[in-house]
């Protein structure tokens, strides 16, 4: 495969994971919740940035796109999405589509900034690079370089995860995973009765986390049948986070960059 | 990044015969913006002292922090309780906002509540920072209240709690409460603790055209 199909990849994934979170946003707009009496009102929300900005020019502006022109916003990035893998790269039709979704994902992302996660982050990543590494101006180095930096963000974040799991006394003990089932905001009450019952089933799914998370990174230079192996270990747990947990939007922005990393791991060909 | 990726004599040869093109200003500049937002996120993960005072800066949260659920996972809830006063008098007993919703058999593919319950999170915990910060600077009872009280998480959750009440409580009620409780889990016989409780407040204001006015 040449580094555009690759890229292609991350666009259909990224896309699907995208077009759920603007629809879940738009779900929310509809139900007030981005209104003054709704859960993330902008005026409130603004302060903060009013206050960093100390401009009324830059503060008005802000207001009119992501308080009055919210709902537009949100309809031009669905739109702009679903042409978005339909669009032939490198022209300027591609640059300009591109380029308006990183600035779309720049505004929610400050119109979210408190009740966002992760995989908002991981988006913002992989918009950027796809627009930087398929624009008019790039070239295929450009195009490794970005495919290259989606696949090291990925890595870094499992390695980050997988580190901080393993120095908690929670996570390697295996009361994390059934404290967290226990929830109500993360967890399932099936689930967490199935734990309760099985304290070993709780170690095991720690120190499953724990194993997959440390040792992702080694998929980029391990030989490529255990490459499979711990990719698809990765599959596996976001779409277990997706049924058991409700991390949806997760399972599409992090197995999107995993077409970067097969990329990487064929670029490297350290087991040729 | 450039020299692994071509070797060197191709490098050399990209150097000197590309130095005028867009696509190679536009290689540099994609290496170097790249790189610098990579080497900043390994740094970032560390979250050393020194950088963590710059967090509230980073609105758009281009400099994520992977952590997730770890080292101390989100093993609670947390709930927002509320009473309305009428003047001096309490005139309801604490009430829940139900923002806990139990998962549906959709919600792996579809799932818009999670961003309250994620925002109560959110503002929570900054809450609680706020709270230790302020204590650690031995700061008065008084300053500490002017501080929570005037943060944007603190001013969210009232927001939330007033809209609430003014949907499905008392009409009439002047002034409301809220406190934000701890629970620990469904299976858990530990009785939830209490983690904020907030002054009274002057409750939204239905004005003549029944509609919602702002108090702060």
């Amino acid at each position: 495969m040449n580094t555009p199909t690759y890229f292609r990849i991350v666009i259909i994934l990224f896309t699907i994971g995208q077009l759920i979170t603007t629809t879940e946003l738009l779900f929310l707009y509809n139900k007030g919740n981005f209104s003054d009496r709704g859960a993330f009102p902008w005026r409130i929300i603004s302060l903060d940035i009013n206050t960093w900005l100390n401009n009324k020019y830059a503060a008005k502006i802000l207001d009119y796109l992501l308080n009055k022109y919210l709902l537009y916003i949100l309809i031009l990035e669905l739109i702009l999405l679903t042409l978005l893998p339909f669009i032939t790269i490198h022209t300027w039709t591609f640059t300009f589509v591109a380029l308006i979704l990183v600035v779309c994902l720049l505004l929610i992302q400050l119109r979210t900034t408190y009740g966002g996660e992760g995989s908002d982050q991981m988006a913002l990543i992989l918009v950027v690079a796809i627009f930087l590494g398929l624009n008019k101006y790039s070239s295929q180095l450009s195009e490794k370089y970005c495919l290259y930096f989606i696949a090291f963000q990925s890595c870094l974040a499992y390695e980050t995860a997988g580190v901080a799991k393993i120095i908690s006394k929670k996570w390697r003990s295996g009361e994390a995973v059934y404290q967290i089932f226990s929830t109500g905001s993360f967890g399932s009450l099936g689930f967490s009765s199935l734990l309760k019952r099985s304290g070993y089933l709780s170690l095991f799914l720690c120190w499953n986390v724990i194993i997959m998370e440390i040792t992702f990174p080694l998929c980029l230079v391990v030989p490529l049948p255990f490459s499979y192996i711990i990719l698809f270990w990765g599959v596996t747990f976001h779409l277990f986070n997706a049924v058991f947990m409700g991390l949806n939007s997760f399972f599409w922005l992090f197995t999107a960059t995993y077409p970067a990393i097969l990329f990487v791991i064929s670029n490297l060909n350290i087991y040729p | 990044m450039v020299i692994p990726l071509l070797g060197y004599k191709k490098y050399l040869y990209y150097l000197i015969f590309n130095l005028k093109s867009n696509t190679y200003k536009m290689d540099i500049f994609v290496a170097i913006f790249l790189g610098l937002w990579f080497f900043i996120s390994v740094i970032w993960q560390f979250q050393l002292n020194i950088l963590l005072k710059y967090r509230g800066y980073d609105f758009i949260g281009v400099l994520p922090n992977w952590t997730f659920f770890a080292p101390n996972p989100g093993t609670s809830d947390y709930h927002i309780i509320y009473r309305l006063a009428q003047g001096d008098e309490i005139t309801s007993d604490w009430q829940e906002v139900p923002l806990i919703v139990f998962r549906t058999s959709y919600n792996f593919i579809w799932n818009p509540d999670k961003r309250e319950i994620k925002q109560l999170f959110d503002c929570t915990s900054s809450l609680i920072r706020l709270a230790q910060r302020c204590h650690k600077e031995q700061m008065s009872q008084h300053l500490l209240t002017n501080n929570l009280c005037t943060c944007v998480p603190y001013l969210l959750i009232l927001n939330t709690v007033n809209s609430f009440s003014f949907k499905y409580s008392d009409a009439n009620a002047s002034h409301i409460q809220f406190a934000l409780v701890e629970s620990f889990g469904l299976h858990s016989e530990e009785s939830p603790r209490p983690i904020l409780s907030s002054p009274f407040h002057q409750t939204a204001i239905r004005t003549s055209n029944h509609e919602y006015a702002h108090v702060f």
